[in-house]
């Protein structure tokens, strides 16, 4: 038994890293992440018994974790609706300078996503997870995970643009009068 | 699901920022991934290694 319990300690330990990662990208506070992926673990080493061997253990335990979050997240909701609020504010008022993306407005912008569409965009464009996986370990249906992802992306591009939407693509997103119309007057 | 609006929208803003958008995500995503473990987790799970040794020994282990 004690073999079994070194295996699944060393097997854990392993993981810790991207399980703290998920677990930042969900709380965006550090205290409350490792007290989740705390709880993530232990809850892990309890219900191990349940554990398919064979199967992923990194998308059972994400399961894990994000279930503990979702349900302390209802009973939290208002708390976690202010911290999205600030994140948004901070991103308005400090937008991307130059076109360029850099990482304290990446992880603004992240953070002011609606929570399922930054659970399902974490899932797939950075744990490494495929739709299929994200969409068990999210508890909905395929089509739900790339309808989110897709709505993440499109949220983060039109965020991360507000400053220069002319650099990557056709005008859709400027409002400016066109000078050359402007000359005729 | 996806309206018209959306996707029309998606095209616009076209594929080099949407890989940026990508790199970037992973970028931040590793960075978290590569920070140090710290130690609580570590001596959480060594206790309850040693909870489950203590309740259920091995036979040939003998202190």
């Amino acid at each position: 038994m004690s073999a079994k319990a070194s295996r699944l300690k060393e097997a854990l330990l392993v993981e810790i890293p991207s399980l703290r990662a998920f677990a930042i990208s969900l709380t965006h506070n550090l205290d409350r992440a490792d007290d989740l992926v705390q709880e993530t673990l232990m809850k892990a080493w309890a219900a191990f018994d349940s554990f398919a061997e064979g199967s992923s253990l990194r998308a059972w335990l994400f399961t894990i974790m994000r279930n503990s979050f979702f349900s302390l997240h209802r009973k939290r909701r208002r708390e976690v609706q202010d911290v999205d609020g600030h994140a948004a504010a901070r991103l308005t008022s400090n937008p991307a300078q130059h076109g360029h993306l850099d990482l304290a407005d990446f992880r603004g912008a992240l953070a002011a996503l609606p929570l399922d569409q930054r659970e399902a965009l974490v899932l797939v464009g950075a744990s490494g997870f495929s739709y299929a996986e994200a969409a068990v370990i999210a508890g909905c249906a395929v089509g739900t995970v790339k309808s989110r992802v897709f709505r993440a992306r499109q949220r983060l591009m039109e965020q991360l643009t507000v400053a220069t939407p002319g650099d990557f693509g056709p005008d859709r997103a400027t409002t400016g009068v066109d000078p050359a119309a402007m000359s005729d007057t | 699901m996806m309206t018209k609006d959306e996707v029309e929208r998606g095209a616009a803003l076209g594929p080099d920022l949407r890989a940026h958008i990508g790199r970037k995500l992973r970028a931040y995503y590793d960075q978290l991934a590569a920070e140090p473990v710290p130690d609580r987790f570590k001596t959480l799970l060594e206790q309850l290694e040693r909870k489950e040794r203590d309740e259920d020994p091995e036979p040939e282990t003998k202190s």
